[in-house]
């Protein structure tokens, strides 16, 4: 599980956002805004974290069970999924 | 997932100026028909190199501050005995006077119209203005037909109401 490209995470307007960088150019036409556990899981990601690990790491960062985890994060990734931003 | 265009340029400089400062160049989606027929509203983009300082020549175009504290692309067309610039879009009569460098955040590298990637260093774009910014008959002509398609557009929903 990996993201297509690569990212940087930065604050527009207070709001925390994903944006892709090409080469040396960051692009700011579709960042991916990242509200909540969108942001966890997004930064996981970047760091190369598999799936089990993200879930573990929303449970222990927002106090909530395995399952509402799990829940989150299939969302989460569906969206990227869906936006042809992931890939394996 | 959010468009850049809910975004304001003045949310939108901030992150764009923490890019320059790492050295990277920015690609924002173009706004307004000011720049037409070069650039057009949301259909292109421009990418845009954070400026240093370095020499402006009649003809560069430029992103800066606005007096009224609006952020805009356009083209320097004239330089004022103080060393400041006179800026114009290419499709308007209406000039801005008394841009100084301090005011100026970035330039364009190049122009992305649709999918063709245009740059400012290309055959093309350099015909392009020298064309554009010496033909003040062209530009009139353009500017003018542009106005009327935008109010014979207006008639014929006003008449169809």
């Amino acid at each position: 599980m990996k993201l297509k490209g690569n990212f940087v995470i930065k604050k527009i307007a207070e709001e925390t956002v994903a944006i892709r960088i090409n080469k040396d150019i960051a692009d700011l036409r579709g960042a991916i805004s990242l509200k909540g556990s969108a942001e966890t899981i997004f930064s996981a990601l970047l760091e190369g974290l598999n799936k089990e690990d993200i879930i573990n790491q929303l449970v222990e960062n927002y106090h909530i069970t395995k399952e509402e985890a799990a829940n989150d994060t299939e969302a989460f990734l569906n969206v990227l999924y869906n936006n042809n931003l992931l890939e394996g | 997932m959010q468009k850049q265009n809910l975004y304001t340029m003045e949310d939108l400089v901030p992150v764009m100026n923490s890019f320059f400062a790492e050295g990277k160049k920015v690609m924002v989606t173009a706004v307004g028909n000011s720049m037409l027929p070069l650039i057009r509203n949301q259909k292109d983009a421009v990418v845009l190199e954070g400026y240093n300082g370095g020499e402006l020549n009649i003809g560069d175009m430029v992103f800066f501050k606005r007096y009224d504290g609006k952020y805009v692309l356009h083209r320097i067309v004239g330089v004022c005995e103080d060393g400041s610039f006179v800026i114009q879009g290419d499709n308007q009569l209406i000039t801005d006077s008394g841009v100084k460098k301090e005011h100026i955040i970035a330039v364009p590298t190049a122009v992305i119209r649709g999918k063709k990637t245009v740059s400012v260093h290309s055959k093309e774009y350099l015909r392009y203005k020298k064309i554009w910014t010496h033909s003040r008959v062209l530009r009139k002509l353009f500017i003018a037909s542009f106005n009327l398609k935008i109010k014979v557009k207006r008639m014929i929903k006003i008449f169809s109401k």
